[in-house]
């Protein structure tokens, strides 16, 4: 490993909600504050050692906006600077970077980092609801954000011929991680003739399913670290931006790393994983686990190729030989990923994400343990890859 | 409103049917956007905005080809339509290459399933939409196979 140049900033802490499909019973305000509570107390630290808080939501589903005030209110930390994100599935990636970056200056040196999905909030009509990425050519023409997710799983199978059996292998192991997690939301079992059947169902089976969630991560600098005696977890992240209009994902001459792209590769990953991997001091060799944004298999092996972590082209052999199992190369979505563990939008999925690679880097992921577990990649996007985070969460001194 | 509910509803969401109104062209004509330039093609329209590839200020509109080919197709079996678009439920959904380089994504209508295989050549036809918000029919492109 390089010797590392950039600042350090530590994960002190993690929590997330328990898995429940409907927490109704709870105001938003509630639900987030006691994910803070769970993040805090397994720190030891107060909410009055926090300095800095950031919180990303889903504008789709909570009418207020301009939640970073009422977020510190919340939780107890007014006057302090609260910063609110609404990036979609990747909002909580940008709030880790913001409050990151916090830290990294020396300006602050605890931060919280929230992130609330409760669909519950209101009945949303459906203008509100399954939006698209460039509403008036895509949603207003009869096109969601999860069009272009299966255009895009469509692409990745066209490009390097595969088929659903891929899918199916993908999904299978994640149904395996999720079975062996007390968090996971659909503990599911089911057949390969379930998992491979060509109707609503089968895709259903193998894509996605959605869940409430409130995830609260806590940003420590070294000096905390060392005052408190907390586990030495590095955390590293970076995200880049690609064209939110599908069509753009094609040959995109505004940048010459999406200048071959097509909706089957990740130009915006990769460049994201360089700087988070070239922060970090570690190569794609050095990632023993991944959890990534499977809302559909194919979109989970684009993850694991834009990462570097695998070669373009070889998700779907990668998952149909077990790559991704705990004995493979990578284990991935060891949560068992959006597709068993659930898929929780701005709240949790990319923080729900880092909170299974806390739980690994510290042994505690039980059944699911990968052995010796000491860095850890995470990655979510944004609006169907318009918006890539990815992070490192490792063990310092191995 | 009926007569069981004469208030106003003070919060309906819905889009402001001038957002329709504006990108009339766009959906009409498949009209775009060139670069003075560089002469880079954009859709959808950048006019008022920059050349992502040059950064220059000045685009002119630019009507698409109304020609390509089916790069992939979805067989929409999701379970949830946006509203509007249910009743033709699958619908065909697809990314297009035109012929001048530009990449859109469409309905695909006057075709089976089986005959949308990627390469097949298409063309732009003008097909009724959704009712906006006004209660007016809103009208667009979709592409249909060259069938000559
Ligand atoms: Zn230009």
């Amino acid at each position: 490993m390089t010797k590392r140049t950039f600042p350090k900033v530590y994960l002190a802490s993690a929590a997330v909600s328990p898995p429940a499909r409907s927490v109704s019973h709870l105001t938003w305000r509630q639900f987030i504050a006691q994910a803070a509570q769970a993040a805090l107390d397994r720190a030891g630290l107060s909410v009055k050692d926090v300095d800095i808080g950031a919180i990303s939501y889903n504008e789709r589903t909570i009418t207020e906006g301009a939640l970073g005030c009422v977020a510190a209110d919340a939780i107890g930390m007014i006057p302090r600077p609260f910063v609110s994100i609404s990036q979609a599935c990747c909002g909580g990636g940008l709030c880790t970077d913001v409050v990151w970056n916090y830290i990294a200056s020396g300006r602050y040196k605890a931060g919280i980092v929230l992130g609330i999905s409760k669909p519950d909030n209101f009945d949303f009509r459906d203008a509100m609801g399954p939006i698209g990425n460039y509403t008036e050519y895509d949603y207003m023409l009869g096109f969601s954000h999860e069009n272009y997710g299966a255009l895009r799983s469509e692409s990745y199978k066209k490009r390097f011929g595969y088929g659903e059996e891929a899918a199916a292998a993908w999904a299978k192991q994640c149904y395996w991680y999720g079975r062996r997690n007390d968090s996971a939301l659909r503990k599911l079992d089911p057949s390969d003739e379930e998992l491979m059947a060509d109707d609503t169902a089968g895709y259903r089976l193998r894509t996605a399913t959605g869940r409430n969630l409130a995830s609260c991560l806590i940003l420590v600098s070294e000096e905390v670290v060392e005052e408190r005696k907390l586990p030495r977890l590095l955390l590293d992240v970076s995200y880049r931006t690609r064209p939110p209009y599908l069509g753009n994902h094609y040959d995109y001459a505004g940048h010459e790393a999406f200048a071959d792209a097509d909706p089957a590769t990740q130009p915006g990953l990769r460049l994201a994983a360089e700087e988070t991997l070239a922060r970090a001091c570690v190569t794609p060799s050095d990632i023993q686990l991944a959890q990534v944004h499977d809302l559909s298999p194919f979109e989970g092996m684009e993850a694991l190729e834009g990462m570097g972590i695998i070669p373009v082209g070889s998700g779907g052999k990668f998952a149909m030989e077990g790559g991704t199992g705990l004995g493979g190369r990578c284990p991935t979505n060891t949560d068992g990923g959006a597709i068993s563990y659930g898929h929780s939008s701005a709240g949790g999925d990319f923080s729900s994400k880092i909170y299974e690679n806390y739980l690994q880097l510290l042994g505690e992921a039980g059944e699911r343990q990968v052995a010796n577990a000491r860095v850890a990649a995470a990655q979510a996007y944004g609006s169907h890859h318009s918006m890539e985070v990815c992070s490192i969460l490792q063990r310092e001194n191995g | 409103m009926n007569d069981q509910f004469p208030e106003i509803l003070p919060r309906l969401e819905s889009y402001n049917t001038m957002r329709t109104w504006r990108e009339r062209f766009g959906r009409y004509l498949l009209q775009g956007s060139r670069c003075k330039s560089c002469g880079s093609l954009w859709f959808p329209r950048r006019d008022e905005l920059n050349c992502p590839k040059c950064k220059g200020m000045e685009l002119e509109p630019y009507r698409c080809s109304r020609l390509g080919t089916i790069d992939v197709v979805q067989v929409e079996n999701m379970g949830y339509p946006i509203m509007g678009y249910g009743e033709t439920a699958p619908r065909l959904i697809c990314t297009i290459r035109l012929d001048d380089g530009i990449t859109v994504i469409s309905e695909l209508v006057d075709a089976e399933k089986d005959e949308l295989v990627p390469g097949a050549r298409v063309r732009m036809v003008l097909r009724k939409h959704k009712r906006e918000e006004t209660g007016a029919w809103m009208y667009g492109y979709m592409f249909a196979l060259c069938r000559e």
